[in-house]
């Protein structure tokens, strides 16, 4: 890689010449010519090694033929710090956060579930042309922004209006969007869900998949080169991963090393296609080592995980380093899947009766496997719950 | 059976004796059919004839399409003729132009054909130009097909038309149906053509159901691609449009006829190659034109329409200025009111027929 860069140098000014130097580069067994990489230190060789020395490549020799299979690998660890009961599994991985964060990461949480019953209604009843509920992901949505500073730049996809939510956007702003009224910031001309907001550094949501992800690497690479303290995080589902775009993007980040972090919600369902018609291999956390990008597997309906894996030191810090760009792919509990094969997007122009509240629905809503359901169980077990109980929660939501 | 044909080969003076008891023929009701379940049967009919043609897209195999287009198809042909892709339009189109080049004829559904672009260059670089790049020695037997146009509350980026786009490019043919006949004839004659076909439906017509003639119902039943259809005869002016606004040029020329003016609706069904016959003949017969669309005006269907007029004998027939009643030329607002306003009204065709008469 290394290789590749110092020829990329030579390349640009002046084309005639670098035609011959870039040949010289790419002989096996050229020295002294590449740098020094931070990841890759260049050896020296002397012809006489019988070392693979091609460029762009680090690997030792192999006289067998072998094929890696794709699925003989184990598939990459999933990181949690809750059980499905609530329980913090390992001490020392308890994130410690402190208790009005805990509480804002509640709130955001149930009011999110609030916001999106009646967006939700509002849509089956005619009132509004589209919406997309975030039933099951509010972990995710919480759980990262929590780890993020204010300031750090959101790309997201369509699914994120919890990270929004936990900066503080007024309910009013959501509603007027929704409704494209005249109260609404972007004088009604996005459909609903499409929020954005400058001075929360949100950018607006945009309907075509995946185009977020090129474009939040550019953003990342703007804000490395003017050494602004930022980070990007960039939302997608696992189904937009599958666009063109993803892979661009992913490779961008990594040979530009850009301070981004890369967070897929993998749902299991792109409306009707399941993850098995839209991939094969270990999911979207395989292709991250790929590219060249730090990366791990969180379970999404664990909130304190979601945080960790975000915002932990490793997260946060390397990617404001040289060595760039980090991806954190989040399965979501099956048990999410189920209203959001319904419920993907409610599009159809058809109206339904008031007050067509799945009672199904409401069931898994409060079932043990959400993340919500999950990190009430976990304050339970906390002191803070002496405080303020979260059945007053709920209904100051709901007001 | 005897006594009617008997009945019938004698003139009707004879009859009448016969008349109170003859048979009484009602005729069969008509039938019904939606846009949607024309393009149904006509995929069906197609991929029953030929097993090298096969369907694949996003969400058009167990969803029964986003739309409910190719609802049932999958049931009936299975995993090997109707294929849910990932989601990736460079990757499923440039799958489907690898196919067709290899013999097969693939319908390639684009969910609307705002995601087309990002397959665009598949379509263009890759499918349509393929034959004459090669010679005539490849060709390349695709249809592309989904929803073009506005919707209802769909914004910017799920409402653009790609008539004038697609229009502009050698070696590809474009098609924009409006009634259910239309669809049917067009999708059939667009699978069977060994040319790539931009299929350009419109998703507020697929509900609407249309008077399926007895000729429509036949499994052979085709539309000639770039033969433009007088759906309504008049004398004071030409009125040619494509895809729903035909509709409302049908309500216009209604509204008109009351007050004594007489519209002639075309409605162009192919948009390239454009049947240039059909339009010079009617201006040379009423002397006026307005065209109207719902795409943007720059360097739209409008355009070029008044450009080959002005280049071709008709245009010394013409009294007045051809008109274009065309989208306005912002990006689709997402609030009603300016949706509403973005998009060519019955009120603004009248506005423009009544200009162009200077009445």
């Amino acid at each position: 890689m290394a290789v590749a860069i110092a020829a990329g140098r030579v390349w640009r000014p002046n084309r005639g010449l670098s035609q011959a130097a870039v040949l010289l580069l790419w002989r096996p067994g050229a020295r002294g010519l590449a740098r020094s990489h931070p990841h890759r230190q260049q050896q020296q060789f002397s012809s006489l090694d019988d070392k693979p020395q091609f460029p762009g490549a680090s690997a030792e020799f192999i006289d067998k033929l072998e094929f890696i299979q794709p699925n003989v690998i184990s598939g990459i660890p999933i990181y949690r710090v809750m059980d499905r009961q609530g329980q913090i599994i390992n001490p020392s991985e308890d994130p410690h956060l402190p208790k009005e964060k805990v509480l804002k990461l509640y709130k955001s949480m149930t009011l999110l579930n609030t916001m999106d019953r009646i967006l939700y209604e509002s849509q089956r009843q005619g009132r509004i042309s589209f919406y997309m509920t975030n039933y099951g992901e509010e972990g995710t949505h919480v759980g990262s922004a929590a780890a993020l500073d204010n300031t750090d730049l959101v790309f997201g996809q369509y699914r994120e209006a919890g990270v929004l939510m936990y900066r503080d956007y007024p309910l009013e702003l959501f509603m007027a969007q929704c409704y494209g009224n005249i109260s609404d910031l972007g004088k009604g001309r996005q459909m609903p869900v499409h929020y954005g907001c400058k001075e929360r550094h949100f950018v607006t949501i945009s309907s075509p998949l995946a185009t977020q992800i090129p474009q939040a690497v550019g953003a990342a690479y703007a804000a490395k080169r003017a050494n602004a303290n930022r980070v990007v995080i960039c939302y997608f589902g696992e189904g937009a991963a599958s666009e063109g775009d993803a892979h661009a993007g992913f490779n961008f980040a990594a040979t530009l090393e850009c301070p981004i972090i890369f967070f897929c919600r993998n749902n299991g369902y792109a409306i009707s296609t399941p993850t098995s018609e839209q991939y094969r291999g270990d999911g979207i956390a395989a292709r991250g080592p790929g590219y060249g990008i730090m990366s791990i597997r969180v379970d999404g309906n664990d909130v304190f995980a979601v945080t960790a894996a975000t915002g932990g030191p490793k997260a946060r810090a390397s990617s404001l380093s040289t060595t760039g760009a980090c991806g954190i792919m989040m399965p979501l509990h099956a048990v999410g899947l189920w209203h959001l094969v319904s419920h993907q997007q409610e599009l159809s122009t058809a109206p339904k009766p008031k007050g067509t509240t799945k009672p199904i629905l409401e069931s898994y809503l409060n079932s043990l496997f959400l993340g919500h359901s999950r990190y009430q169980l976990c304050i339970h077990q906390d002191a803070v719950r002496r405080e303020k109980p979260q059945s007053n929660l709920n209904r100051e939501s709901l007001i | 059976m005897a006594a009617v044909s008997g009945l019938v080969r004698r003139p009707l003076g004879e009859v009448s004796g016969l008349l109170k008891r003859r048979f009484h023929w009602t005729a069969p009701a008509a039938l019904q059919v939606t846009v949607r379940d024309a393009i149904n049967q006509g995929m069906d009919e197609e991929l029953e004839r030929d097993e090298k043609v096969f369907l694949l897209g996003e969400e058009v195999a167990q969803y029964d399409g986003a739309y409910k287009v190719s609802r049932g198809l999958w049931k009936k042909y299975g995993d090997k003729r109707i294929i849910d892709t990932p989601i990736s339009e460079m990757g499923f189109a440039g799958i489907a132009v690898g196919a067709a080049m290899a013999g097969l004829r693939p319908i390639c559904e684009f969910m609307t054909f705002n995601f087309s672009m990002q397959a665009i260059d598949q379509v263009i670089n890759s499918a349509a130009k393929t034959y004459y790049m090669s010679g005539g020695l490849q060709s390349v037997p695709i249809v592309f097909r989904g929803p073009n146009g506005a919707s209802a509350g769909v914004a910017a980026q799920h409402s653009q038309c790609f008539a004038a786009w697609y229009g502009h490019c050698p070696g590809l043919k474009v098609v924009s149906p409006w009634n259910s006949e239309d669809a049917k004839g067009l999708i059939k004659s667009a699978i069977r053509d060994n040319n790539p076909v931009v299929v350009l439906e419109n998703e507020l017509m697929y509900g609407v159901p249309f008077e399926f003639p007895p000729e429509a119902q036949s499994k052979d039943f085709l539309i000639p691609i770039g033969k433009a259809k007088i759906e309504r005869q008049g004398t004071h002016i030409t009125v040619v449009s494509h895809s729903r606004p035909v509709g409302h040029c049908l309500e216009a020329a209604a509204v008109l006829s009351k007050e004594g003016v007489e519209c002639e609706v075309i409605n162009m069904r192919t948009i390239r190659p454009m049947d240039m016959e059909t339009i010079e003949a009617s201006v040379m017969k009423t002397n006026h034109l307005v065209t109207v669309e719902g795409g943007w005006p720059q360097f739209g269907v409008g355009a070029e329409i008044c450009a080959r007029i002005m280049e071709g004998p008709a245009f010394n027939f013409l009294d007045a200025p051809a008109v274009r009643v065309t989208g306005a030329d912002v990006p689709m607002p997402y609030a009603k009111i300016l949706e509403d306003n973005s998009i060519p009204q019955v009120k603004d065709i009248i506005f423009a027929i009544k200009k162009t008469l200077n009445i």
